[in-house]
């Protein structure tokens, strides 16, 4: 991606931001019966997203699983696949960390975080291999047996914690045990931690990968046009496949950067499936427009409206659902500029 | 300006001054074309002459940087396809823009019935119905336009600029997938219209076409006009020599010099298909037990209508499509179990027919389409990453031995002109030094330098050692290039025959089945 691209690509992006945000304040004003309200909800939104230290370290939280699971489903479009399975894989991903993480007792505390995150990312992996491999071999299509999969990932984690992964101790509030390790913080004040890190390299590794690998390559091509990559030589089921692996495997970190962390859990909830971050990350990837990169501000800026949802809801009164309409204009609003051209084209 | 001539009426458009430059490229510079009322004009040029980015412009596909355009005499401004339409403009473009799965009627009437009430469909069908049967342009519009010939979808195109109540009919290289009867009908559709009163323009590199079918012609030299004459006042040599410049070509490849070289190099047996049945996706015979030797040093040509099987066959040997019984054996080995990237690793080298489906990646960039298929070769990566200075200096030098023009490393493949394009691809396949080289029509979209270069580029492969199979709707071409010409029909091939048996009467009289001994 050049320059220019980039470029055309932000302000578009900025464009439906814009738009967005004005439709969503016309929506304030008309359910508060009050002209004033988009400005007081918007103030307090911003506060809450930027406004002080705080407000950074509750994006920044935020942002955190929206990275990888941004690019996860980033790479799976890049091979032209529709990864809404997300969800489901960031669950069961998070499970496993949990998992490992309370069971392996003995273990010193940097070798638990490390099995504890590859445990993720295998766990997440696998719930995408299903989906991939059913599409390639039967020609089932992914997006309808990922959202199957994740009603099934939805209800075997809850039962699992509920069942055989049950703390004793939490009562009524079912969940795992509290894990053995926690990704080291990286403020003494403010509740942001490693796992960020994690998050952003993990971006800028698969934004390069994509760009300049083989594997990405290859990914690239079948994406963009399988028929050539086929006569090419391209194994095409095989590339698609192992996007879904990797798509699958970052979504599963994604799980695991939040039980891993010292916010806000340390444990799986029995009823905490993705906590719609997974949902979230087809929000931010395709906010990006494809870009790997693109994912860094979409992740961040979907972090923002998360954090200032809450502010917002507390200091104005205004639902913080208002926010989920926003967001939802917004990807209406960049999907209409990112599909549309493409249909002409046909 | 130069209208056409003095005493045309007022030029239902004139194109002034129109400039377009992409980058550092200048596509067009200052080109003024004026077109009368119901004229049927052609514009003529090399590959990456400018032809089609004027048509775009002309359409509202793009928007110049300078100039401007008048219909009727009025200053309009587009910008999108749909004010040209609106102002009567209306384009069918090199490659088609349909939906595949909704029907011919569907395709035509939608986003035209926008301000109007919305159609049902047994009215749009009636509606286009007499639409076709009015323009001549036979057609079943309740066809689902994934099922049409390439011929039929272009009707398809056309009805839907004429549906539009287009004045201005653009058709970009109108009869380059067409077969020669197909190509007839459209020619005289496009007589019927321009007798209607449409103002017709086509792109085309066949200067018989031209000849035959045009009243105007303009002829565009990189991006710049060099003449637009009456076509009574000009001939073919005159034409071709303005094309070229300076040193002007013959427009007729020399393929004077067809010598076999078959069975120069004994221990090499080259391509053996033998008995090969392939079937399409819903059981349909495609190719039926076709039987085929292509000796190293030797072009074999496949010649038939469209759709008797010629690609399919190719397909099969490439491993594109699953052969349901035969072998094929490449130099004495068997390609029967192996992938497509084996039987590249065998030595198979593909010119496929779609450029645009097989051939290309078109929104990559242009240095990654001219290793795909090579990218995994030391030369072009290390350590799992490729080397992207390599790439870049591969697409320089190919650029420069195969004159690709218009070439800027980290363009878009789609940045190239049709016929550049193509070229990137020839020289492609041709660096691995196939020991099988397959080329579907592999010069459908060529300005006739490029034609010629294709062809010697094809001989001096076969020259090499190389089995050389080639498949071609034009059957002058298949002529011209093989050293032996296997006619298939439905799929069977009905003959081999020997550069001297292989007269355009016989093989045409095979193509059909008329021959029946
Ligand atoms: N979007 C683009 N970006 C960059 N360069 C472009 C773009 N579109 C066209 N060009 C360049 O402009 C020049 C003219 O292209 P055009 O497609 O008009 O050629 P053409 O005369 O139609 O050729 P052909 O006979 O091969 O179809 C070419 O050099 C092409 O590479
Ligand atoms: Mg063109």
């Amino acid at each position: 991606m050049n320059f220019r691209n980039l470029l055309a690509g932000i302000s578009r992006a900025a464009i439906a931001l814009l738009v967005a945000l004005l439709l969503g304040g016309i929506v304030i004003a008309v359910a508060q019966r009050d002209a004033t309200a988009p400005i007081k909800a918007y103030s307090a939104l911003l506060a809450g997203a930027v406004g002080s230290p705080q407000a950074w370290a509750n994006t920044l939280s935020r942002t955190m699983p929206l990275l990888l699971t941004g690019i996860g489903v980033s790479v799976a479009l890049a091979a032209g696949l529709f990864n809404i399975g997300a969800e489901g894989q960031l669950a069961v991903g998070g499970l496993a960390a949990a998992t490992v993480g309370f069971a392996a007792k003995g273990v010193p505390a940097p070798l638990v975080l490390i099995l504890a995150l590859t445990a993720s990312a295998v766990g997440g992996a696998v719930w995408a291999f299903l989906p991939a491999y059913l599409k390639e071999k039967r020609g089932a299509h992914e997006v309808i047996t990922a959202i199957l999969l994740n009603y099934v990932a939805q209800n075997v984690t809850r039962y699992l914690v509920a069942n055989p992964l049950k703390d004793p101790t939490s009562g009524g509030n079912q969940r795992t045990p509290e894990v053995l390790a926690t990704l080291p913080r990286l403020s003494s004040q403010y509740d942001v931690h490693a796992g960020l890190i994690i998050a952003v390299l993990a971006v800028v590794l698969v934004a390069v990968l994509l760009a300049r690998s083989v594997w990405g390559y290859e990914t690239r091509m079948v994406g963009a046009g399988s028929g050539a990559a086929e006569a090419a030589g391209i194994p095409v089921s095989t590339v698609r496949i192992r996007a879904m692996l990797a798509s699958g495997a970052l979504c599963g970190l994604g799980g695991a950067v939040l039980v891993l962390g010292v916010v806000p859990f340390k444990s799986f909830p029995a009823d905490f499936y993705g906590a719609g971050y997974g949902f979230d990350g087809l929000a931010v990837a395709l906010l990006a427009g494809g870009s790997p990169f693109g994912v860094l501000p979409s992740a961040l800026l979907f972090g923002a409206l998360g954090a200032g949802a809450e502010q917002m809801d507390f200091d104005a009164g205004v639902p913080k659902q208002i926010v989920a309409v926003v967001q939802g204009i917004l990807i209406v609003a960049v999907a209409a500029r990112f599909v549309l051209p493409r249909w002409r084209k046909k | 300006m130069t209208p056409p001539t003095s005493d045309t009426p007022t030029p239902a458009v004139t194109l002034r001054g129109i400039g377009k430059t992409f980058g550092t490229l200048v596509a067009l510079n200052d080109v003024s074309v004026a077109l009368a009322p119901g004229s049927r004009h052609a514009i003529v040029g090399e590959n990456g002459a400018g032809k089609s980015t004027l048509m775009k412009v002309l359409f509202g596909g793009l928007r110049p940087d300078t100039g401007e355009i008048r219909l009727d005499d009025k200053p309009v401004r587009f910008s999108s396809p749909q004010d040209a339409i609106r102002a009567g403009s209306g384009m069918v473009h090199q490659h088609f823009e349909l939906i595949p799965p909704f029907t011919v009627a569907e395709n035509v009437v939608l986003g035209a019935e926008v301000g109007e009430a919305v159609l049902n469909g047994s009215e749009a069908e009636r509606l286009v119905g007499a639409l076709a049967a009015e323009s001549g342009l036979p057609i079943d519009p309740t066809a689902r336009v994934e099922t049409l010939s390439v011929a039929a979808q272009q009707r398809t195109e056309i009805l839907k600029a004429l549906y539009r109540k287009a004045r201005v009919l653009v058709l970009d290289e109108p009869t380059a997938t067409l077969a020669p009867s197909e190509a007839h009908d459209l020619w005289a559709a496009v007589h019927r219209l321009s007798g209607a009163g449409t103002t017709v323009v086509f792109i085309t590199h066949k200067l018989s076409d031209v000849m035959e079918h045009a009243q105007f012609v303009t002829v565009l030299r990189r991006g710049e006009r060099i003449l637009t004459t009456s076509v009574r006042e000009t001939s073919a040599a005159e034409l071709a020599r303005a094309m070229v410049g300076d040193g002007a070509a013959s427009p007729v490849a020399d393929t004077s010099s067809v010598v076999s070289r078959a069975a120069d190099a004994p221990g090499e047996t080259g391509l053996q298909v033998t008995a090969l049945t392939v079937r399409g996706a819903r059981g349909e015979t495609l190719v039926d037990a076709a039987t085929l030797t292509v000796r190293p040093g030797e072009i074999v040509g496949l010649a038939g209508v469209d759709g008797s099987g010629q690609n399919d066959l190719i397909e099969a040997i490439a491993g594109l499509r699953r052969a349901e019984r035969g072998t094929i054996t490449l130099n004495g080995k068997s390609l029967d179990a192996l992938s497509v990237a084996q039987r590249r690793m065998a030595g198979i080298g593909y010119v496929p027919e779609d450029r645009h489906h097989r051939a290309m990646v078109l929104t990559q960039s242009l240095e990654e389409n001219a290793v795909l298929g090579r990218h995994r070769e030391p030369a072009f990566a290390s350590g799992g990453f490729l080397k992207t200075g390599a790439l870049k200096a591969f697409l320089v030098e190919k650029a420069a031995a195969f004159d690709v023009r218009g070439v800027v490393a980290g363009n878009a493949a789609r940045s190239l002109s049709g016929g550049n394009q193509q070229k990137l691809v020839l020289a492609r396949e041709l660096s691995r030094s196939p020991a099988l080289l397959l080329a579907s029509q592999p010069t459908r979209g060529l300005d006739f330098g490029a034609t010629a270069f294709v062809h010697d580029a094809l001989k001096k492969e076969r020259d090499r050692g190389a089995a050389v199979l080639v498949q071609s709707l034009d059957l002058a071409e298949v002529l011209a290039l093989s050293d032996r010409v296997a006619v298939m029909l439905a799929g069977k091939i009905v003959a081999v025959l020997d550069k001297a048996d292989a007269t355009e009467e016989r093989v045409g009289a095979l193509m059909t089945g008329a021959d029946i001994r």
